[in-house]
């Protein structure tokens, strides 16, 4: 059963203009792939597409071998970690601790072990110090940190990054480069959405090209 | 000089919506409240609003229209029933007409706002500033009310960012829903602060309010069809109300 599966899928905005045509694409769980392509040719598109923000004009999604269609935003964030390229649309607590436990806690975690895995995750990706920081206060790199950290204290089985590494200086996007390599290396799988060829060369097990909505 | 392009002017087409509007709230018949709408319709068809999107715009009310008319059909029992449950009137004559009064307002208001999407944002600060609104308290409000889709959007992004982790806003329970809707102004109010501060910077870095004296680069002045548009509404409009308090209209 592939993981993640686009059967001719297109998408057109209401107005008309197409953004995608005819995309197939399979990944596996625990694959790596990159999403490469000019501005505007569909990369955020299509993974708005896979989950759930957007629905395809043609074709379907398939979500662990089923019609996406029938799954809720929640049903599948709860298998899918979704990064924003804006990090801030996902914000909404008022402190970064909050923000990272904030969902572990309506899912039903305890508090002890809602507490404990933030703390794990604050140290995971070097946020301890902004704990009780107000997260629309913090930098660009800080707030690419906690989007991903909030994702990631979810458990989830695959994770959809879009342009991480905009607007990060080389130290920063060394920083966050060694951090999904660690994501990695835990067996999530990622579809990372980016310019930076270096990057998803460095990352990725295999790098698509979107161009003009169609892949190459 | 004015341009002849320019007709109406912003002025002439604030005061045709006060007049509709202040009608529409006014009368409780339905039949002039009917011919108040179709005059709307008339004003909007002349000015060039397409009736199109005009609809289109009604048709996202339409559950308003609908609430609204079942809560006045429920609530005015007045008039022959109609429809009645062990001895409660569901539906009366008197309530299906206060619904459909309801209706036909609530139309007619939308109608005639329609008209103020002729002009542009700079045009409205500027003739809300020729009606003596002070230009700061203009531009802000004009600036505030363009806002109100973003902050709408951004909205629906932060309940759709809660959604996606996981958290199933139908199945929660409402404690928790409700401390998820209040989650949610977090980020709305905050990021309006952040829009806010960094327009204030960009206003000033531009002298806003630098001087005393501001130049336009458009002054316009009324024809004499604005004037004689703002005086037939404003006239018609004081008629009309003369004849409801002397009680000729309901």
């Amino acid at each position: 059963m592939t993981y993640i599966q686009l059967e001719q899928v297109s998408f057109s905005w209401p107005r008309g203009e197409q953004v995608l045509k005819d995309i197939n694409l399979a990944m596996e769980k625990h694959e790596t792939v990159a999403l490469m392509g000019p501005n505007g040719s569909g990369k955020t598109t299509l993974g708005k597409l896979i989950i759930g923000l957007l629905a395809p004009s043609a074709g379907r999604v398939l979500l662990w071998g089923e019609d996406a269609a029938k799954y809720s935003l929640a049903a599948r964030g709860r298998r899918i970690g979704y990064v924003f390229q804006n990090p801030e649309r996902q914000f909404f607590a008022s402190t970064v601790s909050e923000e990272i436990g904030f969902a572990l806690k309506l899912r039903g975690m305890s508090p002890e072990e809602a507490e404990k895995r933030v703390g794990e995750m604050l140290g995971l990706f070097e946020l301890e110090a902004y704990a009780d920081t107000f997260p629309f206060n913090l930098s660009q790199g800080e707030k690419q940190r906690l989007a991903l950290a909030a994702v990631f204290a979810l458990n989830p089985e695959f994770i959809i990054l879009d342009e991480p590494f905009s607007g990060l200086d080389w130290l920063r996007k060394q920083r966050l480069l060694a951090m999904l390599a660690r994501v990695g290396e835990t067996g999530v799988g990622y579809l990372l959405i980016s310019h930076d060829e270096e990057m998803c060369a460095r990352l990725c097990s295999r790098v698509l090209h979107l161009e003009g909505g169609e892949l190459r | 000089m004015k341009d002849r392009q320019d007709f109406p002017d912003v002025r002439t087409l604030l005061a045709v919506v006060l007049a509709i509007t202040s009608l529409a709230i006014a009368i409780n018949d339905s039949r002039w409240l009917l011919l108040l709408l179709a005059i709307t319709l008339a004003c909007l068809l002349a000015a060039g609003v397409s009736l199109k999107l005009l609809l289109r715009r009604l048709r996202r009310y339409r559950w308003l229209f609908f609430i609204i008319a079942l809560a006045q059909s429920l609530t005015n029992g007045s008039g022959r029933a109609l429809l009645a449950w062990r001895g409660y009137v569901l539906l009366s004559s008197g309530g299906l007409l206060g619904a459909a009064a309801a209706l036909l307002r609530i139309a007619i208001i939308l109608a005639a706002v329609g008209l103020l999407s002729l002009k542009d944002y700079q045009q409205m600060v500027v003739g809300l500033t020729q009606m003596g609104v002070p230009y700061e308290f203009a531009f802000m409000v004009l600036l505030a009310v363009r806002f109100i889709p973003v902050l709408m959007v951004e909205f629906r992004d932060s309940l759709a960012a809660i959604e996606l982790r996981g958290v199933d806003l139908k199945a929660i329970p409402l404690k928790d829903k409700l401390r998820v809707y209040s989650y949610l102004l977090m980020p709305t109010t905050a990021g309006a602060l952040i829009r806010s501060r960094r327009i204030a910077i960009a206003m000033e870095a531009r002298a806003f309010r630098a001087y005393p004296r501001r130049t336009w680069l458009e002054w316009p002045r009324l024809t004499p069809w604005d004037w004689l548009i703002i005086v037939l509404a404003l006239g018609g409009t004081a008629g009309v109300l003369y004849l409801k308090i002397r009680g000729v209209i309901a």
